[in-house]
């Protein structure tokens, strides 16, 4: 495999419990090119999260274990690498932004230092001129007074400015990929406006490619190129931000898309899905939605439907698409 | 990389197991309570009969040991199984006592200074403080010196010093309770600080109850046992298992068995009482880890 | 003129920051300040803000779980303080609350009948036969089953929970609910399914509701009338067409523009805000709460608080600039 970037292919991650095998992410495959933004787009419990904890290799061990797949960066198969060699992957090639700032980052530890911790580690730089790299750092992210606010501890900065801080951290290696997880979720929305377009404005300066992890589907097309909608473990819908958001093509994506209220007209009622996810212990052979939609017949439950081509890149899990085989 | 399916089943078992109860422990937790109960109708000797003729037999698997008395005389020959036996009712007796006691009390007080905040809070918790603050040892050997040696006597200094942790525990507890949506919920309904206490506080702070008081057991075991070492616990001649092993001392290297089987009766005991306890903690509250 | 079921008048509550070590003791915070609203009898009004704007502590002050540092919350047209114990339990069965987790909202140890039946049992002070068909009742109402009464908290979904705090508030037929974020902690399939209940119901019930949320569009889809605060402070208010189509404030622009959709590419209108965020305010009349991050932003904003002047009927805005 040598193209450039990442690539995801049948990543299959398991979470071993007491209540059973928990298929929290079973079989997911997608790339992202150098420079370009994939959103990855679920609710909780859609394994999300679980997904790039699993191609960082950072799964909750022992429940968490990676069962299948291959994940690329740049020709190599990470999953192959030992712990030392991953150890000079993350933080380095591979930097992940978290949803909260305030655990993110070390309550007794000035944040210059934390800022400069990525490149201490990797790069050896010391004294001076990591000062120097540090101060250089927190100014990209537009961190007012930045000599002096090295010294400042973390509790002395406002939630969005910590999260700034975070992604200074994180992007202090240079790296190709920015796993971002919810980086918003827990600021306001001023604020969390704000915090994207400076990601943006970072990503075209420093050219790293991303995987922007949200549950709010419609954040997505305000930063990503790409986006990958996942429900119960599954990759049911990705394509261009464009053709996805234009023309959804499964059920499960076109509700989610029409379930939230909107600010520019007034709505009579929402269309809501009903019923819930099911149990990622208790999962059956058919399509993981098929419960709770509306398009459903026999087929659905029975068995899980093909990946589907439809244009360019857009792809589908769905039986309104593929043949029944 | 690929995980088959059998190693697959493999890792669900292996999490399945780690949340079981830990037989052992709690086998021997039972045959312990069987004991305390009934070990005037099951010791096989009197604990109390002395019998100079049979003093110092060792355990009978020894050259020179005799079936009838299992684990060995002691000086004045006493059956070493029967005196062991009777003297769980000291060990774990006392500490079960205590932690009755001392938990009622605890808790009791913990909820009060931690609804009622304020002055009412202060006052309690700097008891706390300073109950936490006495030395355990000194305490009894002064109740000693001033009052008659007796059980209750144990009993007493112990739930002085095991009250405090948890007071200091369950206010923490209600603390955070009291700021719960639910208890504001209750009060938007209309409900009374007393059955907001009761209906509300109460039932949500039992589990963290439940798990420290298990795990304190051990601690008291231990407490008892030293005191009893020192000669001011459960006075003689009832064999409490800390004074067993004080008297053994001076013979451990011709009668070893004297220290060494009640030494391992009070290790058995505390970690199966942690053992037990660390499984209730991980099965009610995992929270609690630090406890 | 529909009835006045609570309305504020010059609410302001404080609260004394404890920062740092044992004794360094901070000025008083303003976490609501000079407030006067009004829920009238079958109306939805929305109070939108961000993390510290007060919204959480205007709605405990209305429920009566904090008393005021100064100002009147009235209940029917009497001030708080001067009712007697019969009106205070008047006051109970009337006004009920949704509060935003339905973790912490559900005390874990009681069965699901017990919590919905508390406010039938302690404030009407019925029993038995009444009380288990009446949760029933309520637990249908708000798409459970009968059944769900016998169940405890953990045995059911965020969703599910939610749907029990709606029923429990339901349970003792109030005229009022607070609902304090009531769909924020949901997934979103969920809170569609929230969000048309708690329309349904109000409808069905003609109850009023005061929608607390940091969510515009969720505003917009159950309230008729909004206000907008900032730092303690409503800053706007007014019919919810009105304000959402129309807005006055700047701080209402800078949250509407954040909540419309947008593309990859498109220019945002952040940029004539600057990136400081909200910073407590320690003193109450010292210039504009906004104005350190306003783009038009003068002399005056800096020195005097601006008052609440109505510039088309029912709608009001504090702003020096417009």
């Amino acid at each position: 495999m040598n193209s450039r970037g990442l690539v995801v292919r049948n990543l299959t991650a398991h979470l071993f419990t007491k209540r059973g095998c928990a298929r929290a992410v079973d079989g997911i495959s997608f790339a992202i090119p150098p420079r370009k933004t994939l959103g990855l787009v679920g609710e909780s419990g859609s394994g999300k999260s679980m997904a790039c904890m699993a191609l960082m290799r950072l799964l909750p061990k022992p429940a968490g274990q990676i069962v299948d797949g291959e994940v690329w960066l740049d020709g190599v198969d990470l999953l192959k690498l030992s712990e030392r060699e991953m150890q000079e992957i993350r933080g380095r090639r591979i930097a992940m932004i978290l949803q909260d700032p305030t655990s993110s980052l070390n309550p007794v530890l000035k944040i210059g230092y934390q800022v400069g911790e990525p490149v201490r580690q990797h790069e050896n730089v010391r004294g001076g001129p990591l000062r120097t790299r540090v101060v250089e750092l927190m100014r990209q992210v537009q961190i007012a007074a930045p000599e002096d606010r090295i010294n400042a501890y973390p509790h002395q900065l406002s939630g969005g400015m910590r999260q700034r801080v975070v992604g200074a951290a994180a992007l202090a290696c240079k790296p190709q990929l920015l796993i971002a997880d919810e980086p918003t979720t827990s600021l306001d929305v001023t604020v969390q406006m704000h915090y994207l377009s400076l990601l943006q404005e970072l990503q075209q300066q420093q050219q790293f490619g991303m995987l922007f992890i949200t549950h709010d589907i419609h954040l997505v097309p305000s930063i990503c190129d790409a986006v990958a909608v996942m429900y119960a473990g599954r990759i049911v819908e990705q394509g261009e931000v464009d053709a996805v958001f234009k023309r959804p093509a499964h059920p499960y994506t076109r509700a989610l898309l029409r379930a939230a209220p909107r600010l520019d007209e007034a709505m009579e009622s929402l269309e809501s899905i009903p019923g819930e996810l099911p149990s990622l212990t208790e999962l059956g052979p058919g399509c993981r939605f098929a419960a709770r939609c509306s398009k459903a017949s026999q087929v659905c439950s029975d068995a899980y439907p093909p990946d589907t081509g439809l244009e360019h890149d857009h792809r589908v899990n769905c039986w309104l698409y593929g043949q029944p085989a | 990389m690929k995980i088959a399916i059998d190693e697959q089943n493999r890792l669900v078992a292996s999490a399945r197991r780690s949340g079981r109860l830990p037989v052992i422990p709690v086998a021997i937790l039972v045959l312990l309570l069987i004991d305390v109960i009934f070990a005037g109708v099951i010791a096989p000797h009197s604990p109390y009969a002395t019998d100079l003729s049979k003093r110092l037999i060792p355990p009978a698997w020894l050259p020179g040991g005799d079936v009838s008395y299992l684990l060995g005389t002691d000086l004045v020959g006493r059956d070493l199984l029967s005196r062991l036996m009777t003297g769980a009712r000291a060990s774990l007796g006392v500490a079960l006592a205590t932690i009755f006691v001392g938990g009622t009390v605890g808790i009791v007080l913990g909820m009060v200074a931690g609804y009622a905040g304020g002055r009412t809070d202060s006052v309690i918790m700097r008891l706390v403080d300073g109950s936490l603050s006495i030395p355990v040892i000194l305490l009894a050997l002064v109740l000693v010196s001033v009052r008659e040696p007796s059980a209750w006597n144990v009993i007493l200094v112990l739930s002085l010093v095991i009250w405090a942790r948890f007071a200091r525990l369950v206010r923490g507890e209600v603390l955070s309770l009291r700021e719960r949506a639910f208890v504001a919920l209750a009060q938007v309904a209309g409900s009374s600080s007393a059955r907001i206490i009761a209906r509300h506080i109460f039932p949500n702070i039992l589990n963290t109850v439940i798990v420290v008081g298990t795990l304190q057991v051990g601690w008291v075991v231990l407490l008892e046992a030293s005191l009893s070492f020192l000669g001011v616990g459960v006075p003689p001649p009832i064999p409490a298992w800390g004074s067993m092993v004080a008297d053994g001392r001076a013979h451990m290297l011709s009668a070893w068995w004297l220290s060494l089987f009640p030494g391992i009766a009070i290790l058995l005991l505390v970690l199966s009482l942690n053992f037990l306890g660390d499984w209730i903690r991980d099965r009610l509250d995992p929270r609690l880890r630090q406890v | 003129m529909s009835r006045a079921l609570i309305s504020t008048e010059r609410l302001t509550k404080t609260f004394t920051r404890h920062g740092g070590f044992v004794f360094s003791r901070q000025p008083s915070v303003y976490a609501v300040s000079d407030i006067n609203i009004q829920l009238s009898e079958g109306e939805t009004l929305g109070i939108v803000g961000e993390s510290g704007s007060g919204k959480t502590t205007l709605a405990r002050l209305l429920l009566q779980l904090e008393k005021p540092t100064s100002g009147i919350v009235r209940f029917r047209g009497r001030a708080f303080g001067e009712l007697n114990g019969r009106e205070v339990r008047e006051f109970r069965n009337t006004v009920q609350a949704v509060f935003q987790d339905p973790y912490s909202s559900l005390s874990p140890r009681m069965r699901i009948g017990e919590i919905v039946a508390e406010p039938l049992v302690v404030a009407r002070g019925l029993r038995g036969q009444i009380v288990q068909r009446r949760v029933g009742q309520v637990l249908e109402q708000v798409g459970l089953k009968v059944s769900t009464a016998e169940l405890y908290p953990h045995e059911l979904s965020g969703g599910q929970r939610q749907r029990v705090a709606i029923a429990r508030a339901l349970a003792a037929a109030p005229k009022a609910i607070v609902l304090d974020e009531p769909v924020s902690s949901l997934d979103v399939s969920i809170r569609a399914q929230v969000l048309n209940l708690l329309r349904q119901l109000q409808r069905d019930e003609q109850l009023a509701y005061l929608f607390i949320s940091h969510d515009l569009s969720s505003v917009r889809y159950l309230c008729q009338r909004i206000a907008v605060m900032y730092l303690g402070r409503a800053i706007e208010e007014g019919p919810a067409d009105a304000v959402l189509s129309g807005p006055l404030h700047p701080y209402t622009q800078l949250l509407r523009a954040a909540a419309l959709p947008r593309w990859k590419g498109q220019p945002g209108v952040q940029h004539s805000y600057r990136a400081a965020e909200a910073t407590l305010p320690s003193k109450a009349n010292d210039g504009c709460n906004f104005a350190p991050r306003c783009p038009q932003f003068n002399a005056t904003c800096l020195r005097s608080a601006p008052l609440r002047r109505e510039t088309r009927p029912g709608h009001f805005v504090a702003c020096h600039e417009c």
